[in-house]
């Protein structure tokens, strides 16, 4: 790895490839790691060798040669392959997983040739956040790694505990994973449909659209399309019934389903457009509620609500404000009407620097100037407060999902920065503090958590790459790539 | 693994305050002077105390919302304080409509 070691805070530029600090224990892994997986695949081959030729000698005996070659092959080879490939991923998710069964899920999930055997152990901590089972502080649950199926019970967990926007960062970091990072298929269906199903169950219709853009099944494809028929987007009744039909929890999706289809096909073009707020304060406080909803906000909305404050507190209307103060009985009226224009003002800053757009360069006049330096000062402000909680030097007491998570709260404040246009500030802070800083914090993650760290380390290094880029730093762009190519390769 | 994270902005609290206007929960009109205020919150404190349901909910713009004894206190208090009243007077004016 290229870069701070745990031991020191410096890092160096020289490109030094070193191997994981832990690797005679990963050989070692590797090793009962095949075993398991010989063992594995002796019980798949036995237990299925024994199922094929009781099914054949049962139907053989109860078919008497009857059998055409088509029923045959049906019978002998069709039938049988589905059993011992789709059937133990069925019972585990669609019969276990919402009967709390977890137990019978995870053996469910060790007989699939779906899932790999180094998912199991994330997958049966899934398996216990689906379950909304107790947390428990246990070995097995410290030794967990960072990968997909953590990252995925980690999100269900926030999302459950009403913690939207973190739930938000980790769906939208696995939504822009680097090519190698792997996000199993099974997590995109399975997982993602917790994600989906627990946002549709509290109504929270845009954050279902998120969430099921990064997962795949008839399930997730139905619940987005209903996401975005209540949303107000056109449905076509007849593709909602399509869906519904081909997805699975048919009983359940179908009230949802009925109604939204039915409220299409009443009135599709009659349907009454919510009326948008007209003044400067309704929209404001609209904004905020979208806000509040964790729904994307647009800078040109925040912005154009900005031109029409600058009327709102202009020099007449704050010094009929602050005549108005002066008639309540408050000292220093001028005084007061500015704490007014201050407060919406820092309401706005807030907005502008959590939207999404860029943020313009020659803001309309001396208010949406003010505006656009403050949401600037604050998206530097956060990322500086982010990175202050990247600590190198406590990296060996927090579990590497904690420290991704970390990592994700100063992705996203940096790459909100980047749409706002900060580049020269954001160059500047890079080669400050930000470069040296992250670099440490994933070095130190490598080698503290070596493997089981290696899925967050190469998403990291990835991510540092393409900032190193975006800023012009040739030497952190070699330098990440390569380290990005190391844990890569430890993922493998 | 509950995983603590630094994603969220209180965007909750800001909404709330707006729809805790002690003008929309006294139910009084901007201009209503310091004595109207009063009395609405003393009426409305003994309605709530006789149980009375339409005292209990209270209209914004932005559907209605519940009333409790303590709101109706806090806006008391709130609107005796002409810094305070002036900037809940302004939201009110503009969030209604009214001149």
């Amino acid at each position: 790895m290229v870069g701070a070691r745990s031991d020191g805070r410096a890092v160096t530029t020289a490109g030094a490839a070193i191997s994981f600090p832990r690797a005679p224990a990963a050989r070692r892994g590797v090793s009962r790691a095949g075993m398991f997986a010989v063992v594995r695949v002796l019980v798949w081959t036995a237990l299925w060798a024994i199922v094929l030729r009781n099914i054949g000698a049962s139907v053989g005996t109860w078919a008497a040669g009857s059998l055409g070659p088509v029923t045959t092959f049906l019978i002998g080879v069709v039938l049988p392959a589905w059993l011992f490939v789709v059937l133990p991923t069925w019972i585990a998710f669609r019969f276990a997983v919402p009967r709390g069964m977890r137990r019978l899920a995870a053996v469910c999930c060790w007989m699939s040739p779906l899932v790999r055997a180094r998912d199991l152990p994330s997958l049966t901590a899934w398996f216990d956040v689906a379950a909304d089972a107790p947390a428990r502080p246990s070995a097995g649950w410290d030794d967990l790694p960072a990968d997909a199926w953590t990252a995925l019970a980690a999100a269900l967990q926030a999302d459950r505990g009403r913690a939207a926007a973190r739930a938000d960062a980790i769906v939208e970091a696995l939504a822009h994973l680097p090519a190698g990072a792997r996000f199993p298929w099974l997590a995109r269906r399975h997982g993602v449909e917790a994600l989906v199903v627990s946002a549709v169950i509290r109504r929270d219709w845009p954050a279902a659209v998120r969430h099921a853009r990064i997962g795949r099944g008839r399930l997730n494809g139905l619940f987005e399309l209903c996401a975005r028929g209540t949303t107000g987007e056109p449905v076509a009744p007849g593709e909602l019934w399509l869906r519904w039909l081909v997805a699975p929890m048919r009983r359940v999706t179908f009230p949802l389903v009925r109604a939204l289809a039915r409220r299409d096909a009443a009135a599709p073009a009659a349907r009454p457009a919510a009326a948008a707020p007209s003044g400067p304060h309704a929209r404001h406080v609209a904004l905020l509620r979208a806000a509040a909803r964790h729904e994307v906000i647009d800078a040109g909305d925040v912005l154009a609500l900005a031109v029409g404050w600058g009327t709102a507190l202009d020099d007449p209307a704050l010094a009929r404000l602050g005549a108005r103060a002066l008639e309540l009985g408050a000292r220093d009226g001028a005084a007061r009407a500015a704490a007014v224009r201050e407060q919406v003002l820092g309401e706005l800053a807030l907005l502008l620097s959590c939207a999404d757009g860029e943020l313009p360069r020659a803001p309309a006049d001396s208010f949406c100037a003010a505006l656009v330096g403050r949401a600037r000062d604050q998206q530097l402000a956060a990322i500086k407060t982010a990175l202050a909680a990247l600590d190198a030097d406590r990296i060996s007491t927090a579990h590497p999902l904690e420290a991704w998570q970390r990592w994700l709260s100063l992705r996203a404040a940096w790459e909100r920065a980047e749409r706002g246009a900060a580049r020269p500030a954001l160059a500047a802070l890079w080669r400050a503090s930000a470069r040296d800083g992250l670099w440490s914090y994933a070095c130190a993650l490598s080698h503290q958590h070596g493997a089981r760290a290696a899925w967050a380390v190469f998403t990291m290094f990835d991510w540092l790459a393409d900032r190193a880029e975006y800023v012009g730093d040739l030497v952190a762009v070699l330098a990440n790539r390569e380290n990005a190519r190391i844990a890569l390769a430890g993922l493998r | 693994m509950t995983i603590a994270g630094d994603f969220d902005v209180d965007f909750d609290n800001l909404v709330r305050a707006r729809a805790e206007n002690p003008f929309f929960v006294l139910a009084a009109a901007p201009e209503a002077s310091a004595a109207e205020i009063e009395r609405a919150g003393q009426r409305l404190l003994a309605e709530l105390a006789a149980g009375f349901d339409g005292a209990r909910r209270y209209a914004t713009p932005f559907g209605a919302r519940e009333r409790t004894p303590e709101l109706v206190r806090a806006a008391i208090a709130e609107l005796r304080d002409p810094a305070r009243r002036l900037g809940h007077e302004w939201w009110a004016r503009g969030l209604t409509g009214a001149p």
